[in-house]
């Protein structure tokens, strides 16, 4: 069910997110995460594997923007899939989650 | 109360007027992002509606449509012509379907096979399932109302199985939403627990829908949340409510005293808060996007594109008010004058300047420009044309020129039948123009513009003009002449207006089917309109329609004639002279009168009119314009101009010429108002039966 | 409101006890009558303005209440003696169906009676012959205190033709009628 893969990559890093991310799965990736946390400038947060979400999914990925910008470290999600793009669209945040800046 | 769904049905045939204007467009010109575009959201409205108001059927069928449009808009699909017929067919299929909410066997055949046709042309890799995860776009409603809505979903809500997302899709399909997360909740907690939830949210929602739908998006999660919809009253014109200091107040984030010490430090708002920790920054976002919001909607709803929807029967009886009042307004003129009193005639002057305008303005609200029927045209020329094989284009001027909606309503018939002679018997076929040196192509134009307090429409073709002699011809046939009759050009192109004439062999089911020219002059007739013809073999053919502005008051020149009062269009009078030795000549009615050198005809009315009595000494000639010619009346007094309300004669009086109406005097009785363009007709037909009699009884 | 099938049949299966009620009128020293539904008002005589170049039975028109109203000469169009406008001379309103549209208009009537009702079963088809007018304008024959009421159907008078049609249809009847010796 998890699959992280961490590669470290200049100073990015790429961290596949799991194919499910709802309030079953939130608790284990934000204790990975929280142990796991990458060292680098920037993180990509690859969202390829995502088909199951929901609203504490969305919120945890609000967290890590939270956390990111605090350490001011810049991420940013790629390979972002059609439904987890309207849902982030339906949100408005206020962060620019995905490369070229595609808020609101 | 409007009921929803003929507002329904009303909006979508608007949209569906557009796409079809887009699509035609789009034939021509191919690429063009705005055209694209305006066809694609107005699918995608009439989807989104469809939906909302039970079309089940409708939606799904138009589901398909839209992502064809949108391969378009993506650049995936190309526009072709075949693209273009499909997605006319489904417009057409779409009007029909507004009918009934389901579909019943008809439409159900007929949109499964668009459906197929759609896909042979569509790309490879298109799913063609049902709308499902699409984001409902942001649809533009004008005379929506304004909601802000807060959520505070409960912190175990997570856990006990609810979910923002869906509460915040349904918020998005039911109108433009302006959403602002509130993340400082989850920005404050040390202590992030991943499985409560911390997000709240401020959304300004522009919606049609009733506040009770509003409130039903919540049904199932009222008890755990904190929820709050709040109507925001745009008309309000108070200049502070939207400043952000005052959102703020009113959102109780700050008190007035804190906003009045920020105020005085003169630093932009938001930040002096966010600084000073009187105010996150998500509350300040969210009073920010209220106040750019409502700021916007403001803004367009005093803005001259804001429109109001009015059931046409309200505006009937407005002018109907308008009407009687003018008639009140004028016993009360009479009145003042005859009881000579100073008081009450600067009053009745008062009252009457005040009428006027409001007459006016009551007019104009019926006004509407006449493009909004050149859609229609344009999709004419085009169907047919392509049925008949034969390439014609439409141009059109003068879009813009306004007339009355009723006006606008029944000149629709005559001018399709019109458009459509033209096409059918007017333009040739590509070899025969070819043959006679013209362009493949046919044009014909079709033209608005106003003159004098006219409306002149013209439909112009450069085909083949109106043969003289088959006229005749047919005409002797049906009986309608003599074939020793010998009529000027002008008497022969208007014959074809008789009844029972036709010059096609067969009722084409083009442009026969009962529609004659015949309905054509007399639907005019009725608008108190002329129609005329020029045409040159060869040519081409012009017919020139010529609408008053106004059809229910009209400034009048009122005349007397033996005793009665009669009403003469001011608008149609050029001057009047005085007639002190009437000219004798009782075998013709038609009478010369010099005018400046020029010889202007006119008639008699006391002797049309079958007056008995001795006529005055002096009479007074009413010299009137009808198109470009001049005729004359000869009356005994001219009383002067008077504000005549057009009263119709109705069934009875159809066939009594001459007259356009009656009106209403100030004392109560009756006068006929006087058309002097079907007066003018009415002598010259008069003098060639007599004419006609006299060669027969040789 | 108007009544297309206004004829009437002595015979007729109808309700037991059904009445009619009629407005009854003079027209050239006879009594007509005319189904109450279709009258609005009675109007005393006013000045009718002349509509020139129109059939001599249309009289002209007339102002009710800022609308306008065509007004018609029944004894015009049935080639009666017309009699001077006298102060019992009326107008009638009446409202009928012409060509489905529903239409407004006055009859003048030498003199206005009273309304009153007949049982269907006593009103008697029209005669054959000898009647002044043709008798599929007439719904029917009605007595009032021994005098006969003629019950005009006047839907079928303003109706389904065309006035002019009503006009020589009337003078052929004329015509016919003169030849015919007159019975009882």
């Amino acid at each position: 069910m998890k699959n992280e893969a961490c590669s470290q990559q200049s100073d990015s890093t790429a961290v596949e997110l799991p194919s499910s991310l709802t309030i079953f799965d939130v608790k284990d990736f934000h204790l990975m995460c929280q142990n796991n946390w990458p060292d680098s400038k920037r993180i990509n947060l690859d969202c390829q594997a995502i088909t199951d979400f929901d609203g504490a999914g969305i919120q945890l990925l609000i967290w890590l923007f939270i956390k990111a910008r605090r350490q001011q470290v810049e991420l940013v999600l790629i390979n972002v899939s059609e439904s987890v793009k309207t849902a982030l669209l339906m949100y408005q945040l206020p962060f620019q989650w995905l490369k070229g800046g595609d808020n609101d | 109360m409007i009921d929803p769904v003929e507002t329904f049905k009303t909006e979508a045939r608007e949209h569906l007027v557009n796409l079809e204007g887009a699509l035609l467009e789009l034939e021509e010109v191919q690429e063009d992002r705005e055209l694209i575009d305006t066809a694609f959201r107005s699918m995608h409205t009439i989807k989104g509606a469809a939906g909302m108001f039970g079309y089940q059927d409708l939606t799904d069928f138009t589901h398909h449509l839209e992502t064809a449009l949108d391969k378009v808009r993506n650049g995936e699909m190309e526009i072709s012509k075949e693209l273009i017929g499909i997605l006319l067919d489904a417009k057409d299929t779409i009007e029909e379907s507004l009918a009934t909410p389901a579909f019943d066997t008809h439409l159900k055949i007929v949109t499964t096979r668009i459906i197929s046709r759609l896909y042979e042309l569509i790309p490879e890799g298109v799913a063609s399932q049902k709308s499902g995860e699409q984001l409902p776009e942001k649809t533009q409603i004008n005379g929506s109302d304004v909601y802000r809505v807060r959520i505070k979903p409960s912190s175990t809500t997570y856990q006990l199985g609810l979910d923002i997302i869906p509460i915040l899709r349904e918020l998005n399909s039911l109108g433009t939403c302006h959403v602002t997360t509130c993340v400082d909740e989850l920005e404050g907690t040390d202590d992030y627990d991943p499985q409560l939830s911390y997000l709240y949210w401020d959304i300004i929602l522009q919606s049609k829908q009733p506040a009770p739908s509003i409130a039903d998006v919540f049904m199932f999660v009222e008890d755990d949340w904190q929820i709050a919809v709040d109507p925001i009253d745009l008309t309000d014109g108070d200049e502070q409510s939207d400043k952000l200091g005052e959102l703020l107040v009113s959102r109780r984030i700050i008190n007035r005293s804190q906003l009045d010490a920020i105020l005085s430090q003169k630093a932009v708002i938001g930040s002096q808060m966010a600084q000073q920790g009187l105010a996150t920054e998500s509350a300040i976002n969210a009073a920010l996007t209220e106040q750019r919001v409502v700021r916007s909607l403001k803004q367009s709803s005093s803005g001259q594109d804001a429109t109001i929807r009015v059931p046409s029967s309200r505006l009937d009886t407005l002018m109907n008010l308008v009407g009687e009042l003018v008639i009140v307004q004028a016993r009360l003129n009479q009145f003042a004058f005859n009881n000579d009193s100073e008081e009450l005639l600067s009053i009745a002057e008062e009252l009457d300047v005040l009428t006027t305008q409001m007459r006016d303005q009551t007019f104009s609200i019926r006004m509407v420009p006449i493009g909004s029927t050149f859609g229609k045209f344009k999709r004419l020329v085009r169907d047919l044309s392509n049925e008949l094989d034969k390439r014609i284009q439409l141009e059109t001027y003068g879009a813009e020129t306004e007339l009355d909606k009723m006006v606008i309503d029944k000149l629709s018939d005559p001018l399709i039948h019109l458009i459509r002679n033209s096409i059918d018997h007017g333009i040739e076929s590509q070899t025969e123009r070819t043959a006679s040196g013209k362009s493949e192509t046919g044009t014909i134009v079709l033209s608005a513009e106003h003159s004098d307090s006219f409306v002149v429409i013209r439909i112009k073709d450069d085909g083949a003009g109106l043969n003289s002699t088959k006229i005749k011809q047919r005409a002797v046939e049906k009986q309608l002449i003599d074939p020793q009759e010998v009529l000027d050009d002008e008497a022969v192109h208007h014959l074809i207006f008789e009844p029972g004439f036709s010059t096609s062999e067969t009722v084409s089911d083009i442009s026969g089917r009962g529609v004659g020219m015949d309905v054509v002059r007399r639907s005019i007739q009725e608008l108190g309109g002329t129609i005329s013809i020029a045409t040159q073999p060869n040519k081409g053919t012009e017919f020139t329609i010529r609408l008053p502005m106004t059809l229910a008051i009209i400034e009048g020149l009122m005349v007397k004639v033996g005793g009665e009062s009669y009403v003469l269009p001011l608008s149609a009078v050029e001057e009047c002279i005085e007639l002190s030795h009437p000219n004798v000549g009782s075998h013709t009615r038609k009478r010369i009168v010099e005018v400046r050198g020029e010889q202007i005809p006119f008639l008699y009315l006391r002797e049309w009119f079958d007056i008995r009595g001795e006529p005055p000494s002096i009479e007074q000639i009413v010299i009137t314009h009808v198109g470009q010619e001049q005729f004359g009346f000869c009356v005994d007094e001219v009383v002067g101009q008077y504000q005549t309300v057009i009263k119709r004669l109705g069934k009875l009086y159809e066939g009594a010429t001459g007259f356009s109406g009656a009106t209403i005097l100030g004392d109560g009785s009756v006068a006929m108002i006087l058309d002097p363009s079907a007066l003018m007709d009415a002598v010259g037909e008069n003098q060639r039966r007599t004419k006609r009699s006299l060669t027969i009884s040789h | 409101m108007a009544d297309q099938n206004n004829t009437v049949k002595s015979d007729a299966g109808g309700i037991p006890g059904a009445t009619i009620q009629l407005l009854t009128f003079v027209l050239d020293d006879e009594i007509y009558g005319a189904d109450i539904n279709q009258i609005q008002e009675v109007l005393e005589y006013r000045r009718v303005t002349r509509v020139p170049r129109t059939p001599d039975y249309l009289l002209g028109v007339i102002n009710l209440r800022g609308q306008v109203l065509p007004v018609v000469d029944l004894r015009h169009l049935f080639e009666m003696h017309r009699a001077d406008m006298t102060v019992n001379t009326c107008i009638v309103i009446v409202e009928v169906s012409v060509d489905g549209e529903n239409v407004a208009l006055g009859i003048l009537a030498d003199a206005v009676r009273e309304v009153i009702e007949l049982p269907v079963s006593d009103i008697n088809p029209p005669p054959r012959i000898g009647s002044r007018i043709d008798t599929k304008f007439i719904s029917g024959m009605g007595k009032y205190h021994d005098e006969f009421i003629v019950i005009l159907n006047l839907s079928k008078v303003m109706g389904d033709e065309d006035l002019g049609d009503v006009y020589e249809a009337v003078s052929a009847t004329k015509d016919m009628a003169d030849t015919v010796p007159a019975s009882e």
